[in-house]
């Protein structure tokens, strides 16, 4: 009886199954890293895929999905996007064009994001499929701070609606502040190694020093960055705590003071990128609307109202 | 009559639980979260009259069901009702989540010719199935946590609770937890331990639901606020490993949990259907028939199913094994006051 009811299923699910429009792994091609150019009426792609390095394929349409469906006629091959590792846009319709990506869960979502302000399909090329360890690298040393698409979405749908994403300035690689239409301002390197330090981004790099007509490099191995919010009167005491460990390279006669120096480096580092963004941009970049409403601070304030109270202070504590 | 133990039944309860879990397209936050606790708080309670009947071991469902045949009959338009929300589910989630099937309606149909299989296997091979079903929940579950560690960021989480939104959350959890009547059905099968099932049962309920708003929170942040399935959505952005995506163990998770749950409500339905009509044929292939159906008929009029599920579950799982139980104590009080007359006047 078991047998008989087996054999009516078996027919059923071999036609209901398997047959159909699937395709094999050899007949796709996984995108690496896809360049977006978004103009008034349509907008060009370039995209790379794994395997391939030298060449890149390039469509037009008029909506994202629509241009890389363009570059498959092209090539022979179904592109498939799920293990896209970056994607470098031009400021335009950023924001949108991140959702279409996340819909359906087509795209992965730890993909890096790169704003380019132009021609970031010629960037694509340019880069001989390097940009993933480019970004990476440049994340590890405290340049950038990498940015997936989940990370920027994030950002962008917060109160401010800007995130900081990273971009390339003069063939080298900084952040930059978006909102979900347009690139509304650059930081500098200093700034941009500030926006690190703030976010909790900093290991294993050699920092720079100079005191007493010296030079010499300082190891920070690792750090750590807590952001207090505490009310203060009729201010917001805002006091970022950053601890560090590490040491000093090379033979040096006063380590006390090698301390302070590297102290004062992260403060001023920070204090820079907060003057150019939390002041002058109006951007919260590293969560800082997030942990003062977390301390139960401004309920009923918006953003752009809270930030003409907020007093900033550091505490950098070394330990070796 | 086919018997089921005791971790059968957890096992069971979890998957159906698990099931709409991870179908809820409501956002998860603070009030979500103290709503569920304060819902699960509640139907621990009611579920104590369900486990005082059944404390008696003289006491039978079948025979002392309220209302009669029409009782039967309310039950059997609950679980259709229930399995055609598991298909509307399965439809939305294939819509909206990347599935690799041709198209959702023949993927439901495959799932029902499964299930009406499942069903004709019985309850207790389907019982035994369910301990798989349940390694594989917390295999899900925990390479879920291993991969949303890392990009859990607890400041996501605002514990800003408001008393109305809590008890709304409350009452909304409440209707998705359609569980409840099957357990009173399905505790009829199981002949010891029925109340370390059903604490294990609420306890489990409890964690799994509250873990996963909480990695629902922590890992997805503002977007949790467009996404359509948090559940889903937080599997693609907790992946384990950076070279390989684990949505596939969510895939076949939601598929078992699917199968599982329609084949509880096929059963059931079965079960009824035969003491009320036993000569009925293809008891199974109807009742998935008429899921089919509702379900479709659900999806085009874009029906709001949980006041009515949540009315049924009160109902069938709250209100009428309050009565029986009512009933039942004031007809043994009856008979102690009658034996009581009878040896005095002796």
């Amino acid at each position: 009886m078991k047998i008989k009811k087996i054999l009516y299923l078996i027919p059923l699910l071999i036609m209901l199954s398997g047959c159909s429009s699937s395709s094999d792994v050899r007949n796709k091609a996984f995108i690496k890293e896809l360049g977006a150019d978004f103009g008034a009426s349509e907008l060009s792609v370039s995209l790379r895929t794994f395997g391939n390095d030298k060449d890149v394929v390039s469509g037009k349409g008029q909506t994202l999905l629509s241009a890389i469906g363009d570059c498959e006629n092209t090539q022979s091959k179904n592109l498939f996007s799920g293990h896209l590792e970056v994607f470098a846009s031009s400021p335009a319709n950023i924001g949108n064009n991140l959702l279409a990506l996340l819909s359906n869960n087509r795209i992965s979502p730890s993909c890096y994001v790169l704003c380019v302000a132009e021609n970031a399909a010629d960037y694509i090329d340019s880069n001989g499929g390097r940009l993933s360890e480019l970004i990476r690298s440049n994340g590890r040393n405290g340049v950038i701070m990498p940015q997936t698409i989940s990370d920027v979405l994030n950002d962008l749908l917060e109160g401010d609606e800007k995130a900081a994403v990273p971009t390339n300035k003069n063939d080298t690689l900084t952040m930059a502040v978006i909102t979900p239409n347009e690139l509304i301002g650059t930081l500098s390197e200093d700034e941009s190694r500030g926006l690190c330090w703030l976010c909790g981004n900093v290991n294993d790099i050699y920092m720079p020093i100079e005191y007493d007509n010296s030079r010499s490099d300082f190891y920070i191995r690792k750090s750590s960055t807590v952001i207090k919010a505490e009310k203060s009167e009729d201010k917001i005491k805002i006091t970022t705590e950053i601890k560090i460990n590490g040491n000093s390279e090379g033979n040096t006669s006063n380590p006390e003071k090698e301390k302070t120096v590297v102290s004062k480096a992260v403060s001023s580092l920070c204090s820079r990128t907060i003057a150019k963004t939390v002041i002058g941009m109006k951007a919260d970049l590293f969560g800082l609307e997030k942990t003062i409403r977390s301390a139960g601070l401004c309920k009923n304030m918006e953003w752009e109202e809270i930030i003409p109270i907020l007093e900033f202070s550091y505490k950098i504590k070394i330990s070796q | 009559m086919n018997k089921i133990k005791s971790s059968q039944l957890f096992a069971l309860l979890i998957s159906i639980r698990t099931f709409s879990v991870i179908c809820m397209t409501d956002l998860s936050d603070a009030n979500a979260m103290a709503g569920a606790a304060v819902s699960i708080g509640l139907q621990l309670l009611a579920a104590v009259p369900i486990l005082l009947l059944y404390k008696d071991n003289s006491f039978s469902l079948k025979k002392e069901l309220l209302f009669g045949k029409f009782g039967k009959i309310l039950y059997i338009v609950f679980f259709i009702l229930w399995g055609a929300i598991s298909f509307s589910n399965l439809w939305e989630v294939t819509k909206s989540v990347y599935f690799p099937i041709d198209s959702s309606f023949s993927g439901a149909l495959i799932l029902a010719a499964i299930c009406v299989y499942t069903a004709s296997l019985g309850i207790k091979a389907l019982s035994r199935a369910s301990g798989i079903v349940l390694g594989m929940i917390i295999l899900s579950l925990i390479i879920m946590l291993i991969g949303a560690y890392p990009k859990a960021e607890l400041s996501n989480f605002v514990p800003d609770a408001d008393f109305s939104r809590v008890i709304k959350a409350a009452v909304r959890d409440f209707c998705h937890s359609g569980e409840l009547v099957m357990m009173f059905i399905l505790l009829e099968l199981v002949p010891k331990g029925r109340k370390k099932a059903l604490t294990s049962f609420f306890i489990g309920k409890l964690v799994l639901t509250e873990l996963i708003a909480a990695i629902e929170i922590t890992v997805l942040g503002k977007i949790i606020g467009i996404s359509d399935f948090p559940f889903f959505s937080a599997g693609a952005f907790s992946q384990p490993m950076s070279i390989q995506r684990a949505d596939a163990v969510y895939m076949i998770l939601f598929t078992l949990l699917c199968v599982v749950t329609v084949t509880v409500q096929i059963i059931l339905c079965t079960i009824i259907i035969s003491e009320l009509l036993p000569d009925l044929k293809y008891k199974s292939l109807i009742t998935a028939v008429l899921m089919l159906g509702i379900s479709a008929a659900l999806n085009s009029l874009k029906i709001n199913t949980a006041p009515i599920t949540g009315g049924f579950i009160l109902l069938l799982a709250v209100i009428i094994p309050v009565i029986m139980y009512i009933r039942r104590k004031n007809h043994e009080n009856k008979k102690d006051i009658i034996s009581y007359t009878a040896s005095d006047n002796a």
